[in-house]
């Protein structure tokens, strides 16, 4: 039922944007007051045979489709101004919920120095700048390594402001910069909730209440080589998440905890017979305190039909508590506890067009969420005991090799076709699967783009 | 017996299919087009491309380039090959990017040069590209260096 109504939704919003991208070649752009508009709509649907990636993707899901419209023009010379509308549906993720993107002004002073203000994009990599438009890649998903999708909107923009623009070295090349400050637009109920409920011990459970993100600071640059086609660039950004949670713990796990670390809770008769049945209990507030320090080394290189690009990530974040109640109190030793836990990722790709109406892409990448922690073996950074079991070292990688058939097969039309084969399930989300994860698994992602 | 010679016909008609296709895109000769309000008279291959490419976004004047691009047929190809170096896929994709950051407004896409010339011709500071054999009388041809 709930995928009828998905799915008449979608088809009523692709013939609205098809009806408007008629309507935009119809119209000449001096008609339109010179605005400039663009759109774009996808659809796509993923299967595999084990574990649930974002979604019910194990069942097969079609809950995987994006659009945009967006409407730019020169208020004069040199003042630009910019509106995206965008929505989305990944899983439990958005469910089609529009929401504004990017609304900026830019004033172009000299083509070394734009100063922009408004909602604008944070520079991530290569590649997250246009990730919302899948007609502008070879992949339907980006390499996950970098561009983590329930991620998405922490990194997706920031309200703020920018200087960016380009110094032109004639023979040397052009030097691209940007920098920015400001405060991410962060959804309660998406990326860093998911991050958070997976970084959390298995015992415990965290419902977000409250975001509040005091401020970012994000910057790219980028050196667009003698050599053409080849840009080699660093991108990066700060940013400081405060969250209010709703914390539970499985009483069950408390039973199997060491007396020494339970402390006076062990001599409560109701904790007792409460571990004994495996109930949740509720604890005080949580307030969690996340500095995120991220850096991606990007380099692409354009030659002929071919298409090669490498990234390398580091995510460093530093968790922060205070507002400890019992019995978290008993798994921490003192409020402003600092914990620090630091990611890495990195993929290499290769595309290679054949016509212009096939185009195939392959990329190999691997992310590890502890980097110190690459076979699973390490202990625990709340409890210090061992964080999997032997069954559940995979839980500490992941590992994907992705093979894409695109085809252009209209004008404005891609239909992409695209396996993974996938070792160990660091990204796999405990949310989307109940039962046991399997370390080797494959995914199946087809979709369908137009734009306009 | 009979085989082989089919064989061997075909692959002359192969051949000669692709060694023509190539002459094809090659004999178109390119010219640059501007509007007549543009005071530069000759550019170099390297402004050609920058400016296409929307990295050099101004006159000499100061005043903002607008760009003008045919989006399909041969004289965009040979355009293409020889000034843009990307092939019209990754030159379309490349707009496309473009397009989508937002941050200036995209290159006016044209499917037919005549078209193409009358928006230079009515629109100042443009520029844009069409084959030497097209009528350019409205519009002023840019030598390029």
């Amino acid at each position: 039922m709930i995928y009828k109504i998905k799915i008449k939704k979608l088809v009523l919003s692709l013939i609205l944007l098809f009806f408007f991208s008629d309507f935009a070649f119809a119209v000449e752009y001096d008609d339109l007051g010179g605005i400039d508009m663009h759109g774009g709509v996808s659809f796509g649907y993923m299967h595999s045979d084990n574990n649930n990636l974002y979604a019910d993707t194990s069942d097969g899901t079609f809950q995987f489709s994006d659009m945009y419209l967006s409407f730019a023009a020169d208020a004069t010379d040199r003042l630009h101004a910019a509106v995206q509308l965008y929505s989305y549906d990944l899983g439990t993720m958005n469910n089609y919920k529009v929401f504004l993107d990017r609304a900026f002004l830019s004033y172009d002073y000299k083509e070394w120095l734009n100063i922009s203000g408004g909602l604008i994009k944070i520079p991530h990599g290569l590649y997250n700048e246009s990730r919302d438009s899948d007609y502008l890649r070879v992949n339907v998903l980006l390499p996950q390594c970098i561009y983590q999708d329930s991620w998405r909107d922490v990194i997706a923009s920031v309200q703020g402001i920018s200087a960016f623009g380009e110094f032109d070295m004639n023979t040397a090349g052009i030097i691209a910069y940007n920098f920015e400050y400001g405060v991410p637009n962060i959804d309660e109920d998406t990326g860093v909730s998911r991050f958070l409920s997976d970084m959390l011990p298995g015992m415990l459970d965290a419902d977000v209440e409250e975001i509040d993100v005091s401020r970012a600071y994000a910057g790219s640059l980028f050196w667009e080589t003698p050599l053409d086609g080849l840009k080699i660039g660093v991108t990066g950004y700060k940013i400081k998440i405060n969250l209010n949670t709703a914390l539970s713990i499985d009483g069950g796990f408390l039973s199997e905890l060491p007396a020494e670390m339970l402390g006076p809770m062990k001599d409560i008769p109701v904790l007792d017979f409460l571990t004994g049945i495996g109930v949740l209990l509720d604890v005080n507030p949580l307030h969690l305190a996340l500095d995120v320090e991220n850096y991606v080394l990007s380099t692409e290189y354009i030659w002929n039909n071919f298409t090669f690009a490498a990234e390398y990530a580091q995510q460093k974040i530093n968790i922060g508590f205070d507002s400890i109640g019992q019995p978290m109190s008993m798994l921490l030793e003192d409020t402003g506890t600092v914990l620090t836990v630091t990611t890495e990722g990195y993929y290499g790709s290769i595309a290679y067009r054949f016509s212009e109406l096939f185009e195939l892409g392959v990329y190999y990448g691997e992310y590890y969420p502890d980097k110190s922690d690459k076979d699973g073996t390490g202990n625990d950074l709340f409890t210090g005991l061992p964080k999997f079991s032997e069954d559940n070292r995979h839980r500490a990688w992941q590992k994907d090799a992705c093979m894409t058939f695109r085809f252009d097969i209209a004008k404005n039309v891609a239909l992409k076709l695209e396996g993974h084969v996938m070792d160990g399930t660091a990204q796999i989300n405990r949310a989307d699967n109940s039962g046991e994860l399997s370390e080797d698994w494959f995914l199946f992602a087809a979709k369908c783009s137009y734009v306009f | 017996m009979r085989f082989n010679l089919l064989l061997r016909l075909f692959f002359f008609i192969a051949l000669t299919g692709v060694f023509l296709g190539q002459h094809l895109v090659f004999a178109e000769n390119v010219i640059v087009v501007v509007n007549k309000n543009v005071a530069e008279s000759s550019l170099t291959a390297n402004q050609v491309k920058k400016i296409i490419l929307g990295k050099t976004k101004r006159w000499g004047n100061g005043h903002k380039i607008k760009v003008a691009v045919l989006i399909e047929g041969e004289v965009h190809k040979a355009f293409l090959k020889k000034y843009i170096k990307k092939s019209p896929p990754a030159f379309s994709r490349f707009m496309k990017k473009k397009a989508f950051s937002l941050k200036s407004i995209p290159a006016r896409e044209f499917s037919d040069e005549k078209n193409l010339i009358k928006y230079i011709a009515k629109t100042k500071d443009s520029i844009g590209y069409v084959s030497s054999s097209a009528k350019t009388a409205k519009v002023k041809t840019v030598s390029i260096q």
